[in-house]
């Protein structure tokens, strides 16, 4: 019985900690083209051309960029499709 | 090697020498050797535990990888199969579909990560210190500018 109420407390506790909203972050490597990281986020957001060219530009420069903000189960799968295009992406809990 | 746009929206490379086709040979193994099966874990290295990429996403998006170069090798593969056999010239084409575009930017640029994670060109390399490198290196930097120059040409003709 005891390790049944653990469990319940650490899935509430970790359900809790998902909650709120949550940045995805694409970072710099050293191969992608430029062009390409700007179509990639005009496909994978929507975003026009010179939003998209500002996040990429963005990421050349600072290494990284905050390109999306929203709920977790969006910002993941913003994230996967990122990593499908073989840009490296992650989740941070927004400020 | 002359790489051209097609009507259909797609490229057409024809090979001349036979160490054209060494080259379009090598894309698939310059990803596998440099370790590409961890490319998935590479990018998605700063996920938190929660997320359970290891289980969720890693695996398919190791498939997803692995499914560009065996795409890729099998498009050079038939296309020097039509070839003929008895014939001198190593002469082909080896045509990319419009459809397969962005197969084929993903597998040279999983073939390009390796490569520099392998040999640490950097990004701003410059070609006057070819003549420096050792032969492994040399060749590896020159494969690697092809794929980078066939990826321009993709995203400039092909991905939409």
């Amino acid at each position: 019985m005891q390790s049944g109420v653990t469990i319940t407390e650490t899935k509430e506790k970790t359900s809790t900690e998902l909650e709120g909203t949550w940045d995805v972050v694409v970072f710099d490597d050293p191969v992608n083209l430029m062009g390409y990281v700007t179509k990639v986020f005009e496909k994978v957001f929507g975003y026009p051309r010179e939003r998209a060219e500002h996040l990429m530009m963005t990421v050349h420069l600072d290494g990284k960029a905050l390109v999306w903000t929203g709920t977790r189960e969006r910002a993941e799968l913003y994230a996967q499709q990122l990593q499908s295009y073989q840009l490296q992406a992650s989740l941070e809990k927004a400020g | 090697m002359r790489v051209m746009p097609t009507l259909e929206g797609g490229l057409r490379i024809d090979v001349e020498t036979a160490t054209d086709w060494l080259v379009l040979e090598q894309i698939a193994p310059d990803a596998l050797q440099g370790g590409s099966e961890k490319l998935p874990s590479r990018l998605s290295a700063l996920m938190d535990d929660e997320s359970e990429w290891d289980e969720m996403v890693i695996p398919e998006l190791k498939e997803f990888f692995n499914g560009q170069l065996r795409k890729v090798a099998d498009t050079v593969q038939a296309a020097q199969s039509k070839g003929d056999p008895e014939a001198e010239s190593p002469e082909g084409e080896v045509f990319i579909e419009r459809e397969d575009g962005l197969e084929w930017y993903g597998a040279l640029n999983q073939a390009r990560l390796a490569l520099e994670s392998r040999y640490q060109f950097g990004p701003a390399q410059e070609v006057s210190e070819l003549e420096a490198f050792p032969a492994p290196k040399r060749s590896a930097f020159i494969r690697s500018q092809f794929y980078c120059a066939l990826q321009s040409l993709l995203l400039e003709h092909v991905l939409e």
